[in-house]
């Protein structure tokens, strides 16, 4: 089975007091089509930025990416295409929602304007009303009652759990092979989160669309995701299966954010926090980016970025400890 | 235990106004009857989805906000009735941690000048023993002495939060209301936080009231928790007993909507229907008849009763 979206080498460079520092360094990954992967880490490790420069859709005026990283979406190169090129990919291929859904409708239009836009920007022989037809069954398909009264409704006017229903209907409607969810439930109550995580699943069989879920939280992700992708300070630090991950997880990284969760289940009396906070860009370590806040550091760590090594056959861990030659 | 706080029949109705003459309208029913108790040495979790009023309620215990009606007594005196000169006192005894750091602590201001307001506020302390106790504070919340002379935006999340409780913690006082003290950060840092609020507890015999929407860091750190919906308390029970075998529907659904960090964990989702309904115009009867499985007709008329179903534990619902 070959990827739908194969990226390699990605490093993603900000300008900072007219110098470009590197964020984001040396991530690698696949989409397989109709799969789930799900990129976790917390604030400020790249994951958002990854997903925006799949999209072309990071300011060019203070970021780059450099000439080495490659962005394959089916067979054809992302990187460095024109915006006319990335506008017919955008919305029709790949699909994308974020996490605050008031922020990213349009508060002067009814929401059946936008989303007849959309659909027509890339269909532009489809008619008004045949559009708004693809709109009504979209919304209904994602749980939207009346949804003829609601096209002709304003943002505004509608729950948080609503508005994403309706981000994740319009980034539906052109069927794209491939949506990115950023975030897409953490400006929701559980009770809704719930709802929109069952709808992404029941709708990701109907339609068959590979997603790749960005979040910062990890049961989210255990819910939801076939493989998982763990990111620090701008790099990959843990990849593999979700079972992987939350049943044998190596990276220490990987480990200490599992542990610092509270568990529901489980009583513990103390939960075992990391140390530290994660660094800024400018101060990243030289060697490994986790060193400075891990229990197993050594020298070694401190002045070599260690690679990918292998445990299974899925499963990766940027991390001395699984090299051959060990952290020494 | 002996009691430290006593909440009755606590409602906080805020009017809303419209039109050329600011006529009131109709009422956002906050806080609508809540009654409470609160236990020296334990902490009481609140929880909700957004706009449940549990903010609102925390900020009425603490008179920031002044009730519509109901009692709030503290240590046998009534907070309800006292006007701010009165309340100065009570203000040392209970303090209150904000969700977000970064709005809350004034960004003109040093750390030392932030952690040294409360002591001018209340005439405390000469010049130099203010200085020591800054020191011994920030010394107790894992920042250095060092770190005094620096500005809020100096610091991480995590270091601000840490700020924020000192602050809290200045006068020593018995009663901390922590207003989801933790949300606002990151789930390692959040670890950390939630170790060192455990430790002053130990340390300084604090109660805490814990305002928070995650439901696993309210069970890991509360030794009561209370769900609230649509400005009511539904449920109010033990920890243990609450998260084990929930009564009220809405604290079934709202614990079976949690996700785990498992793989295949197999556990019963109830998914709830439709959207929190408005403050503004809440159901009749009981307000989660609309979005109940076990509706009946009695839910839709009548106003279930905040009982006692078994010992300690309250539920409000026709089904007990």
């Amino acid at each position: 089975m070959s990827a739908l979206l194969q990226v390699e080498d990605l490093e993603i460079l900000f300008k900072k007091k007219k110098e470009y520092v590197s964020t984001v360094s040396g991530v690698t990954f696949h989409v397989n089509p109709g799969e789930t992967l799900g990129i976790v880490g917390e604030s400020g490790c790249g994951k958002s930025v990854t997903s925006l420069s799949i999209m072309g859709l990071l300011p060019d005026n203070y970021s780059r990416i450099s000439e080495q990283s490659t962005i394959q979406y089916n067979g054809r190169s992302l990187v460095g295409i024109s915006e006319r090129e990335f506008r017919n990919i955008r919305g029709k291929e790949i699909a994308m929602i974020f996490q605050d859904p008031m922020s990213s409708l349009n508060p002067v239009l009814t929401i059946g304007y936008q989303m007849v836009e959309m659909i027509r920007a890339h269909e532009p022989q489809l008619s008004k009303k045949a559009a708004e037809e693809i709109i009504i069954s979209m919304l209904k398909k994602v749980g939207i009652p009346r949804a003829e009264k609601i096209i002709d409704e304003y943002p505004h006017q509608l729950s948080g759990g609503m508005r994403q229903r309706i981000m994740i209907a319009m980034a539906l409607s052109c069927n794209p092979k491939l949506l990115i969810a950023d975030e897409p439930t953490t400006a929701l109550d559980v009770t809704i989160q719930a709802q929109i995580l069952e709808l992404i699943k029941s709708l990701q069989q109907e339609f068959n669309t590979a997603v790749m879920l960005i979040t910062h939280d990890l049961a989210v992700v255990a819910e939801v995701c076939d493989r998982v992708m763990v990111m620090y300070a701008g790099t990959v630090v843990e990849e593999g299966q979700a079972a992987d991950i939350f049943n044998e997880a190596k990276h220490p990284y990987t480990i200490g954010l599992l542990n610092s969760i509270p568990s529901l289940e489980e009583n513990i009396s103390r939960l075992d926090a990391i140390p530290g906070s994660v660094p800024s860009p400018e101060e990243f370590p030289s060697g490994c980016r986790f060193a400075p806040r891990c229990p197993h550091a050594t020298e070694k760590c401190y002045n070599q970025p260690p690679d990918h090594y292998q445990i299974s056959d899925h499963h990766f861990a940027r991390c001395w400890l699984y090299s051959k030659e060990g952290v020494n | 235990m002996a009691k430290l706080l006593q909440v009755t029949n606590l409602k906080k109705y805020f009017p809303v106004k419209k039109g050329l003459f600011r006529q009131t309208v109709s009422e956002v029913k906050a806080v609508d009857d809540v009654s409470f108790t609160l236990y020296e040495g334990e902490t009481l979790g609140l929880v909700g989805e957004s706009g449940c009023g549990k903010s609102t309620l925390g900020r009425t215990v603490l008179q920031l906000i002044k009730p519509t009606s109901g009692e709030v007594v503290y240590r046998g005196s009534n907070l309800t009735d006292m006007n701010f000169r009165e309340l100065r006192p009570f203000r040392k005894e209970i303090q209150m941690i904000f969700q977000d750091p970064y709005a809350s602590l004034n960004g003109r201001q040093t750390v030392k000048q932030i952690l040294q307001e409360p002591f001018q506020i209340h005439q405390l302390y000469s010049r130099k023993e203010r200085e020591e106790r800054v020191q011994e504070i920030l010394e107790k919340v894992g920042l250095n002495k060092e770190m005094s002379n620096r500005y809020p935006h100096e610091f991480s999340g995590g270091q601000r939060q840490r700020v924020g409780i000192a602050r809290a913690l200045m006068l020593e006082p018995s009663l901390i209301i922590a207003d989801e003290p933790v949300s606002a950060l990151d789930v390692s840092v959040q670890a950390q936080v939630i170790n060192l609020m455990q430790d002053l507890q130990e340390q300084y015999k604090l109660t805490y009231l814990f305002i928070a929407h995650d439901l696993s860091v309210v069970k890991h750190f509360s030794t009561r928790v209370g769900v609230m919906y649509l400005g009511r308390m539904v449920e109010l029970a033990e920890k243990s007993s609450l998260y084990k075998r929930p009564l009220h529907p809405y604290t079934k659904a709202l614990l079976s909507a949690v996700p785990v960090p498992k793989v295949g964990s197999k556990r019963e989702r109830i998914i709830l229907e439709g959207d929190v309904p408005s403050p503004e115009n809440p159901p009749t009867g009981c307000t989660f008849h609309t979005r109940c499985s076990y509706c009946m007709n009695v839910c839709k008329q009548e106003r279930p009763n905040f009982k006692e179903v078994e010992n300690g534990r309250f539920v409000a619902c026709h089904l007990y």
